[in-house]
């Protein structure tokens, strides 16, 4: 039997199951994500996108799948940040962080367990992602993002995730992917007020160095969970080429207090 | 002159969300920021004057709105 006939006889409800993508990689010699490649060609979603359907058409599914995310941070931004991304099916991600789990982590970051504490928080990512979706391509990088040592990287990301905890350098990666075009997603919270922009410079926003109000209030994890949100929503709306932001959205959870400037 | 001053999120604490206030001639915006004393609670982000981005050394003027958000770094 041709493998397009194997999906369709062995599709269920029009959905392609993990089983039957994994009986079809074994019996055709592909990769999973390569069957599924050709299910999405042919119109069949992978049953786990089933209630995506409504939102995503399977064009776009597959869109999302061959797309590739940079993710420069995998504390509290970019551990929700690449939890949404994985679950909504974008296909290949990056993650940086030269830092392990610690304990003040606990309150919010979605790769902070008591198991992981002193384990990389890059790696245990890229571990928790492998769960979740079997045809991402996910790679960590066990240190600090770096222009010098991994400029070269952003040119081969469709968009760059900017999950830092340091204005200075938020500024100087969204300076440096703004004048060469690159999409840059950029988000930074602090006790119950969020931001978040799209392809924008940080210059205004980080007028002077150092930190900001965060040292003074701290990172709630709900702030942070609807920051990270925002963020993975611009991402794939500059995926599948949709109206995103196009100005900074400043919002306090406090008053539920909306401002864009 | 009469400036509106707008604070935003924890800057509101133990000040104020919106208020009128006189001031003289030559006002700049970092005398304004000053005079709140916000910088002692946390850093200053975006300023705005009449909704459109300014430096602190910008001059206000008759019935200008000036909007002072804190900086806001963390992840």
């Amino acid at each position: 039997m041709e493998l397009l006939d194997f999906l369709h006889v062995n599709s269920y409800e029009g959905f392609l199951p993990l089983a039957i993508t994994l009986q079809a990689a074994k019996e055709y010699g592909m990769r999973f994500r390569d069957v599924e490649i050709v299910a999405l060609n042919e119109g069949i979603m992978p049953l786990r996108y089933k209630r995506n359907v409504q939102s995503l058409c399977v064009q776009e599914q597959l869109t999302l799948l061959q797309s590739n995310v940079l993710i420069v941070g995998c504390g509290g931004l970019g551990g929700f940040v690449a939890e949404l991304l994985t679950r909504i099916g974008v296909g290949c991600i990056r993650l940086f962080d030269g830092d392990v789990f610690e304990e003040h982590n606990l309150n919010r970051q979605i790769g902070a367990t008591v198991q992981t504490l002193g384990k990389n928080k890059a790696q245990v990512l890229a571990e928790r992602l492998m769960q979740i979706n079997p045809s991402l391509h996910v790679s960590a990088y066990p240190e600090f993002f770096s222009l010098e040592r991994h400029g070269d990287l952003l040119d081969t990301v469709d968009i760059t995730v900017d999950a830092l905890d340091d204005p200075e350098f938020k500024t100087v990666l969204a300076r440096y992917t703004y004048e060469r075009h690159m999409p840059f997603v950029h988000a930074a919270i602090a006790g119950m007020t969020l931001e978040c922009s799209t392809n924008r410079c940080l210059e205004e926003l980080y007028p002077s160095g150092g930190k900001g109000a965060e040292t003074l209030l701290g990172n709630l994890s709900f702030t942070v969970a609807c920051a990270a949100a925002l963020q993975s929503a611009e991402v794939v709306k500059l995926l599948l080429h949709r109206p995103h932001l196009d100005q900074t959205l400043f919002m306090d959870l406090k008053e539920y207090e909306t401002v864009f400037f | 002159m009469r400036i509106v001053v707008k604070l935003f999120a924890h800057y509101r604490e133990g000040r104020f969300k919106v208020q009128e206030g006189d001031f003289p001639l030559g006002t700049k915006a970092a005398d304004i920021i000053a005079s709140l004393e916000l910088e002692k609670t946390s850093p200053l982000g975006v300023l705005m004057v009449n909704g459109k981005h300014v430096s602190p050394d910008y001059s206000l003027r008759e019935a200008d709105e000036i909007a002072l958000f804190p900086k806001i770094g963390g992840g």
